[in-house]
């Protein structure tokens, strides 16, 4: 590691100003966020709230708690399975390539890169005709099925860093193809799983463009959703949007604040050269 | 390695059902959306009337898809530039070891963590022209801040700087993206040699230019894939901070195809789009692919 | 179909039924009216100018230049969603062309070059140059706003910027009050809430309850206040509207009514897009010519043949 004997005042400062830019759009969250209606103006978004308030949260969170919810029942199945998919797939597509595995995975990378809008209506279709559209666990398929490529991605690139002999060790042993993979490769897969784990949560949260296709009933529907529903056709409530913006990115901001650092070692281990 | 087809076949079982419904699910869809695209669909009825590449040219002629090719191309630079940029020296920062690397580190993430559309909201007001960032400004003595930002209509060789708006919000959440991708790179990097290149006397400008930055090529070209692909597509964002702005100065193919298709149920045209943007997309992603690919074999 | 028998009940104006019907056959229930072509102006603004708000298009243009050479800005405008400048176009085309060939124009009578259309297309792009500079960044909401708040005269907008005034506390004949859009007074530009019932609806009667529910007086009076808009029907309880909505069901029983461009009661939502996709170019580019070319094509292939 380099050490940066003379300017440390120049290292600093930059680093500061930078975090300044990164934080100042916050206070407009915040500040918002904590105004009654009354004071909200597009015009006054710099003035510092003159009666703080929690209006903009109690609405907003009474409107949107149960939309967290399903958000939540959501986010978790798709996570947990993308792992488990991902983790599969990436291993046959590493370790135990067939004739054409590696036009197949070009294939299936490829899957991650198309403009979903290109597929949406033949989906709903789809989705319909196998009674899955308007429900959330049609949504929970959705998300699974176009989260593969990117599972499997980061798996195939983490395992293929990983040597031969740990598997031909297991082989010695008598393992098969899927006893090394649960005895062997599945217990040391915990990089990988992080960053899948995060890369999926955050991106199946935030989804908006499946969400507000698939889901109709409001009672049903994702946290993005319900925030853009907030907003009245012609008039916006701004600090309920705020609120409730703030509210939803709780999950997410909680999950790079704490588990940032795993993110950046899932990175190290291999999935960097993507 | 040892495998024997049995083992193989077994991995197969697995393997090949994900991809099946994961090949149709895109594929089979893409042929779908390809065929509407050679149709007259046009409203809210479905019309499969054959009409050749008509809807493709039509799109070409309007200045509606021209300026969004324009944006896309100028805006996908400048973005990738800037995260690259911006990452890199963040990266750079905390990698010469910094008290606190922890707090900016997730200072500079947390960006990433939020949706598209709380971010375009939030900065379609920060950069509103009479009220947002150049209020603040004038607030503390800029009195000239009248930079229209989104609202601008000035361009110099087709780039909207309209754009610019969009390229800060973007750049503001991803740059943390690309700095802890360049953050792990330069930590694989072994100190070893970076030892050897001071004992050999070589300052810091040059460690960084020799060593440095050679090694995390790899990373900057991954990087450019990743950017490219969400810049191809970008929706979100467009769509929540700035819609597609006067004269179309910051509209983009993925929200002229969302407010075709499902506000004006032009169904052929919006297919048509979505086939461009695809178009757009393999060629940045297809020659990627393959050189990772060969680099394998 | 189902309505005709119970038509009866349906007790609205002529014009409005004539809306929501295609073919004869009446085909949804609107709940509520509310009204475009109305103008909010800022009394405080027009008494310190000593200026009256404008009845016709020729006062409107006296008046913003009065306002203009005061650092006024004559009229708000907040397009960022691009329909307001529709919206505002639709008002300007009536002014000139009046009721029956604005109905026209929208069934594809009327061409874009005749004279009153070429006039009232003239008019918009001449208003283009009294407008907020910073339109594009604001919603409709935001550019009302600024009339309440003194920044602008004039505003044109639909009447749920009455609503929104009330919200933030402002005051009518203080703050805001309104007259009928330049040129338009005499006919109300209608937009609707409406419910209608699909061919094969799983809960026929349900859906059948509510709209007798949506078409009674009760169920409308229930409503509209709070929404901010008026009944559909002629025989609202006034006692419970406010001085706005009173006004407007005043208008609403005795102007010639004629359907919203910009909130998708006078054409196509197809159209509808493609028209304000020529907006975004023509509030920039103030290019009449051009612009009359790319309507007429899209009434070309748009007006119902």
């Amino acid at each position: 590691m380099m050490k940066k004997a003379d300017n440390p005042i120049i290292k600093y400062t930059v680093a500061i100003l930078f975090a300044l830019m990164f934080l100042f759009p916050l206070y407009i969250l915040f500040n918002t966020s904590f105004k009654p209606f009354s004071e909200v103006r597009i015009s006054e978004m710099w003035i510092m709230t003159k009666s703080p308030s929690f209006e903009g949260f109690g609405e907003a969170f009474s409107k949107l708690g149960g939309n967290m919810k399903n958000s939540f029942l959501m986010v978790i199945p798709v996570s947990l399975l993308s792992v488990l998919m991902g983790s599969v797939n990436g291993y046959v597509f590493s370790k135990w390539k067939f004739r054409g595995a590696n036009v197949v995975f070009a294939l299936i990378v490829f899957g991650m890169f198309i403009p979903y809008q290109s597929i949406l209506i033949p989906l709903v279709q789809t989705l319909s005709k196998i009674g899955l559209y308007g429900r959330l666990t049609g949504l929970i398929f959705t998300h699974l099925v176009y989260g593969l490529p990117i599972s499997t991605l980061m798996f195939r690139n983490y395992y293929a860093e990983l040597p031969d002999e740990l598997l031909e060790a297991g082989q010695l042993d008598g393992l098969g193809i899927w006893g090394v993979f649960g005895r062997i490769i599945f217990p040391i897969s915990a990089p990988a799983m992080v960053v899948v784990l995060i890369w999926q949560f955050t991106s199946v949260w935030n989804d908006f463009l499946f969400a507000v296709v698939i889901t109709q009933k409001p009672s049903i529907q994702p946290i993005t959703v319900a925030l853009q529903n907030l907003a009245g056709s012609q008039i916006i409530e701004w600090n309920v949007q705020m609120a409730g913006a703030l509210i939803a990115a709780v999950p997410t901001l909680l999950i790079y604040i704490f588990l940032g650092k795993f993110f950046i070692r899932g990175l190290l281990a291999g999935s960097v050269k993507g | 390695m040892y495998r024997p087809k049995k083992e193989i076949r077994k991995g197969l079982l697995v393997v090949i059902p994900f991809t099946a419904v994961l090949f149709i699910f895109v594929y089979g869809f893409i042929i779908w959306s390809a065929r509407v695209s050679l149709t007259a669909w046009d409203g809210i009825l479905p019309n499969m009337k054959f009409v050749g590449f008509s809807n493709y040219l039509e799109l070409l002629k309007t200045q509606r898809f021209q300026t969004d090719l324009f944006n896309t191309f100028y805006f996908t630079i400048f973005f990738m530039a800037v995260c690259i940029v911006v990452g890199f020296l963040l990266s750079y920062l905390l990698y010469q070891g910094i008290r606190g690397e922890a707090v900016f580190r997730t200072i500079y993430l947390f960006p990433l963590s939020l949706s598209f559309v709380v971010t375009g909201v939030l900065w379609r007001w920060l950069l509103s022209p009479e009220v947002g960032l150049n209020a603040l400004l004038r607030m503390i003595g800029f009195s000239h801040a009248d930079f229209g930002w989104f609202t601008s209509t000035q361009s110099f060789a087709k780039y909207n700087f309209a754009l610019i708006s969009l390229i800060i919000a973007a750049s503001w959440q991803y740059s943390g993206y690309t700095m802890a991708m360049y953050l792990a790179g330069l930590r694989s990097i072994p100190t070893q040699i970076i030892e050897s290149a001071k004992i050999d006397g070589a300052g810091e400008w040059r460690i960084v230019r020799s060593i440095l930055l050679p090694s995390i090529r790899p990373i900057t070209f991954s990087a450019m894939i990743v950017l490219g692909h969400v810049s191809l597509k970008i929706f979100d964002l467009a769509y929540a901070m700035t819609g597609k702005g006067p004269s179309f100065v910051t509209d983009f193919p993925g929200l002229f195809m969302f407010e075709t298709t499902f506000r004006g149920n032009h169904y052929a045209e919006g297919s048509a789009i979505s086939m461009f943007m695809l178009l757009l997309v393999a060629l940045v992603i297809i020659p990627y692919l393959r050189s990772t690919f060969k680099g394998e074999e | 179909m189902f309505w005709n028998k119970t038509a009866g009940w349906i007790n609205s104006p002529k014009d409005v039924i004539d809306i929501i019907s295609y073919e004869g056959e009446v085909y949804c229930i609107p709940v509520n009216i509310h009204r475009a072509n109305v103008m909010w102006y800022s009394p405080k603004i027009f008494k310190e100018a000593g200026l009256t708000p404008p009845e016709s298009m020729d006062d409107f243009f006296a008046v913003a230049d009065a306002l203009k050479a005061k650092g006024i800005t004559p009229l708000a405008l907040g397009d960022t969603n691009t329909w307001p400048s529709t919206h505002l176009l639709a008002s300007v085309l009536l002014a000139s062309t009046g009721p029956d060939k604005y109905r026209d124009l929208w069934s594809g009578k009327v061409s874009w070059s005749d004279s009153d259309v070429q006039k009232g297309l003239k008019n918009f792009a001449k208003m283009m140059g009294y407008i907020n500079s910073d339109h594009a960044a604001l919603t409709n909401m935001d550019a009302a706003g600024y009339v309440a708040e003194g920044k602008a005269a004039m505003n044109v907008m639909g009447d749920w910027a009455a609503g929104y005034f009330q919200s933030q506390g402002y005051v009518q004949g203080e703050d805001w009050d309104w007259i009928p859009a330049p040129g338009t007074r005499g006919s109300f530009t209608m937009l609707s809430d409406s419910f209608g019932l699909t061919k094969n609806a799983p809960n026929r009667e349900n859906v059948v309850k509510w709209l007798e529910v949506c078409a009674s007086k009760d169920g409308q009076d229930a409503f509209n206040p709070i929404k901010g808009s008026i009944p559909s029907r002629t025989d609202g309880d006034r006692s419970k509207y406010g001085a706005y909505l009173n006004g407007a069901m005043d208008d609403f029983a005795t102007n010639a009514i004629v359907p919203s461009l910009a909130h998708g009661a006078a054409v196509s939502e197809a159209w509808l897009t493609k028209i304000n996709d020529v907006m975004s170019v023509f509030t920039t580019d103030l290019n009449v010519a051009k612009a009359t070319a790319e309507f007429q094509a899209l009434a070309d292939k748009y007006a119902p043949k």
